[in-house]
């Protein structure tokens, strides 16, 4: 019996960054994600739900190729950015991930100063020329991430000595300092307060003019609140796709149904 | 309606009962707790017993020879036996004693027995000390110089008190004239006491006034250089190839067990490789600091991977997937995150290494370090001695003032210990704070 | 379908279809027993009716309260949602056809004391028992939760329409004919436009279960009866 399809529905009406097709992610023996096909819109946010183990969060970091560094894990399948594919020899992922940022559960800021956080990978890229520029760039990402107010003078403090929301925005500033084109965030909010979590979705909300991003969260009143598309996956296969104000008002799949309105189980 | 049959309420009795048994419980766990922490307290007492036992014997031994005695010596030039072309072939031993003795207005006999006891009280530095002089100013000829030289080490251990009258003359080392002589003379005010600077600014001497460490320190610290430079670098670059770069698999397991088993190696059986490796087969110069370098660095590079290995593994994942997903790579994560992160302890344990191998004297004493060397070493391939190969030796001699010297080394080398456990203590503690 | 993991949630959710069921169980019964009242000319039926109003305020009051509970502390979503706002909906519909049902019973109460008006009241007896089986038809439907039967009942719309039209013509007849019974006649004429509106409230409730049970708006138009075009108005299936 050939596996079921995932339903997609509603025509997303910015162009598609993202492309995935039939990409399946092999743990040694273990097969985490089935065939999963998936496009992602530009500046758009994009939400990836579904039960703990469903396979979300191996889909995001098929992305940025972070699924290389472990070791015994296997990627079949076609991703492709602006038409190109990720995973082709030609494309080196220390590149894919200057133009594919990413933002984890727990923040996790360099221990150095917040200005050499936002710093570092501008350095490493090389993308600015002299201190001037650098300086730019920083205070352009912090600007951007809300942070600036709050850090501009102390941009030599420890990047570690902020709060827990400041923390996950100094990390965002980090990200985007290298002008991505995409944004991956691996539940963002999870370890944060009610309002830090509201900070960071606000400033997801503005950060979608830019970039395309997707998040994985385990809130569904988040992907609610913070997404214009979901996808809901479940067993390591995306269940169904759509718009979100469809997904939560009139879900076609039973699993999704079940899922979101709590009858999992 | 019984108690037992009601499963979800509680009734007065049940909670009655179970609150007697939680304070009987509690009695009994907050007695172990107290017993345990009874162990714990003598545990340490008799662990600091032990240290301050030893500590305090050693110091007990040793802080005798921190200070020394000299004698301020006027003595005469005479110019009937003083050669003016060749004064330093004079034979000022004699010369002072006859003086000496001269002045007590001692009598000698036939022999020269009394002249040769006399004699016996001074340092043979005194001659060198008085030949250079008169070298140095040939026109003190047939003039009195005062000369300060220390004296000699048995006349030093009586005034310490280390030889007195209570023991029978046949077996003291100082007969009962000498006794009377030396007492004379401290009566007139020719004796002083001061600081034993000797210890610390000479190499090791057969005589035991005159022996130093400083020979020894500077050749400890000359291998203790080789050491680090070699094992340092090849320690952490190994580790961090094995646990960053290299694949995991059979042959990692395989090479992480043997580096486990090496650290575990008896230090004799490194000086064995040294004998055979360095000096057998290339010949390197023997009880040079290099070749007892290049077998401490041996001995303190598993140590070393072991130590930063573990410090590497005590990283955070987050902080390498926050690099990893910035579009570092591999080598950057490694330089700019990880080993930055992991500095404490690759420092902790690399000083640790280093102050273990200071205080190794196995391998030294198969590589030759266990002869007399004089004098201080100048380079890395004239053969020296070693702090513990020094304190070795001089426990063997046979001069009874050695006895408080080898204390007096034992306490420098531990001096040294401290300061490098201190120093990774401040150093660790240093870069943890910034983290 | 699955129970909800959190059992207190679903079980909220029952309770609130069922006070719903049970307020469209008391405003059918209001309809019908002020239709009998001004039909028999019982006063006593009708202050009855009148009474009785006040309760199915109260019921209203309570659904909305619960479903407003339901929002704030479940936050549903999808048919969870849509059941939520359709028993507010259905609530307020109700609601309103029983205060349609109240004032019929307050005219007839004063029509009973009038002369009888056999023939008209038989009309507004006919046209009131229309409006009771559409009424009683679509309550079912929700309570079956079908929505072929909620659509039959929206399709009927307009045979109510004709009842009305044809009883506003007689009514002007036996005013015109008789100026004595003007009284009498207005009263009959605004209890004949209640029951219209009774009929579109159910059509209301109709649209609400297809929402509900679909999850799409309703996307048709209503048929109004329209005399000039009779072969364009769609054929009701047979109801009874």
């Amino acid at each position: 019996m050939a596996p079921p399809t995932a339903r997609h529905s509603g025509e997303p009406t910015a162009p598609t960054k993202i492309v995935a097709r039939d990409v399946s992610v092999f743990y040694g023996e273990k097969q985490a994600l089935h065939e999963v096909s998936l496009d992602i819109p530009d500046k758009t946010v994009t939400a990836l739900i579904g039960p703990s183990g469903c396979g979300k969060s191996t889909f995001l970091r098929t992305m940025n190729r972070m699924n290389d560094t472990i070791p015994g894990c296997r990627v079949a399948g076609r991703i492709e950015i602006d038409d190109e594919d990720v995973n082709a020899r030609s494309v080196d992922p220390v590149l894919l991930r200057a133009r594919v940022g990413m933002v984890f559960q727990k923040p996790n800021p360099f221990p150095k100063t917040i200005y050499e956080n936002v710093a570092y990978g501008p350095r490493i890229h090389g993308l600015a020329d002299g201190k001037a520029e650098l300086d730019g760039i920083v205070e352009a990402s912090l600007k951007r991430a809300g942070l600036w107010d709050e850090v501009a003078d102390r941009l030599h403090a420890p990047g570690t000595g902020l709060s827990g929301g400041q923390q996950q925005r100094l990390v965002i500033a980090r990200a985007i300092a290298v002008e991505p084109e995409v944004i991956l965030m691996d539940e963002p909010c999870s370890a944060l307060d009610p309002i830090a979590t509201a900070r960071i979705e606000e400033l997801i909300d503005e950060l979608r003019e830019r970039y395309c991003i997707v998040i994985v969260t385990h809130s569904m009143a988040q992907a609610a609140r913070v997404s214009q598309r979901t996808a809901f996956f479940h067993l390591g296969r995306l269940i169904e796709v759509g718009d979100t104000e469809d997904l939560f008002t009139n879900p076609r799949e039973r699993r999704t149904l079940d899922y979101i309105t709590g009858r999992f189980g | 309606m019984t108690e037992a049959a009601i499963p979800s309420g509680r009734t007065a009795d049940a909670d009655a009962v179970r609150a007697d048994r939680l304070r009987s419980g509690l009695r009994r766990r907050y007695a172990r707790e107290r017993r345990f922490k009874l162990y714990g307290l003598l545990a340490i007492g008799v662990a600091v017993g032990f240290l301050v036992l030893l500590l305090g014997r050693i110091f007990d031994q040793g802080h005798t020879a921190f200070y020394a005695h000299s004698i301020e010596t006027p003595v005469y030039m005479d110019p009937a036996r003083i050669d003016r072309a060749y004064p330093q072939g004079t034979n000022f031993e004699l010369l002072v004693a006859e003086q000496q003795l001269a002045r007590m207005g001692v009598q000698d006999d036939a022999q020269g027995a009394r002249a040769a006891a006399m004699r016996g009280l001074f340092s043979s530095e005194l001659k060198f000390l008085a030949a250079e002089r008169i070298q140095a100013e040939p026109e003190l000829i047939g003039q009195t110089v005062r000369i300060a030289a220390p004296l000699a080490d048995d006349a030093d251990l009586y005034f310490k008190g280390e030889i007195t009258l209570d023991t029978p003359a046949a077996q003291r080392r100082l007969s009962d004239e000498q006794i009377g002589w030396l007492d004379r003379m401290r009566a007139e005010g020719m004796v002083s006491s001061h600081f034993n600077s000797a210890l610390f600014t000479r190499g090791d001497s057969t005589e035991p006034e005159l022996a130093g460490v400083l020979g020894a320190v500077i050749g400890s610290a000359l291998m203790l250089l080789v050491t680090a430079l070699i094992a340092l670098p090849l320690g952490v670059g190994a580790a961090l190839y094995l646990e960053e770069f290299a694949p995991k698999g059979r042959l990692t397991n395989l090479i992480e067990v043997n580096i486990n088993n090496l650290a575990a190696v008896p230090s004799i059986i490194y000086g064995l490789l040294g004998l055979a490796l360095f000096i057998n087969w290339m010949h390197l110069p023997r009880a040079s600091p290099l070749v007892g370098g290049l077998v401490l660095a041996l001995m303190a590079l598993p140590t070393i991977i072991i130590a930063t290995r573990s410090s590497l593994k005590a990283v955070p994942p987050s902080i390498r997937e926050a690099a990893l997903a910035m579009g570092a790579s591999k080598t950057q994560t490694v330089f700019h995150h990880t080993l930055p992160l992991a500095m404490p302890g690759v420092m902790t344990g690399a000083i640790i290494s280093m102050a273990h191998a200071l205080g190794e004297t196995a391998p030294l004493l198969l590589i030759g370090m266990v002869s007399f060397v004089p004098g201080i070493p100048h380079g890395l391939t004239e053969p020296t001695g070693a702090l513990p190969s020094l304190i070795y030796i001089w426990e063997n001699a046979s001069e009874r003032a050695f006895h408080e010297r080898t204390a007096a080394a034992i306490m420098v080398l531990l001096a040294f210990m401290i300061v490098m456990n201190a120093a990774a203590v401040l150093l660790r503690r240093r870069f943890e704070r910034r983290w | 379908m699955n129970q909800h993991t959190v059992k207190a949630y679903g079980d909220e959710l029952d309770q609130l279809t069922a006070e719903v069921a049970r307020m469209g169980g008391l405003a059918e019964a209001q309809v019908a027993e002020a239709i009998e009242s001004v039909a028999r000319r019982d006063i006593a039926l009708g202050r009855a009716v009148v009474e009785r109003d006040a309760k199915l305020d109260a019921l209203h009051r309570e659904i909305e309260k619960r479903a407003i509970r339901l929002i704030a502390l479940r936050q549903p979503v999808a048919t969870d949602l849509r059941r939520t706002l359709g028993a507010m909906k259905l609530a307020t519909d109700l609601e309103r056809t029983g205060d349609l049902a109240k004032n019929i019973a307050k005219r007839g109460l004063v029509l009973a004391e009038g002369e009888p008006m056999q023939p008209l009241t038989r009309s507004i007896e006919r046209m009131g028992k229309l409006v009771s089986m559409r009424l009683r038809d679509v309550l079912d439907a929700y309570a079956a939760g079908e929505v072929d039967q909620a659509l039959t009942v929206w399709n009927t719309d307009d045979e109510v329409d004709e009842h009305y039209n044809s009883l506003f013509r007689e009514l002007l007849t036996y005013m015109m004919g008789d100026p004595r019974t003007i009284g009498a006649c207005t009263h009959l004429l605004f209890m004949a436009k209640n029951l219209e509106r009774i009929g579109d409230h159910a059509t209301n409730i109709a649209e609400t279960i297809h929402y509900e049970i679909t999850g799409e708006e309703f996307a048709g138009e209503r048929p109004r009866w329209n005399p000039d075009a009779a072969e364009d108005t769609p054929e009701p299936p047979t109801a009874d």
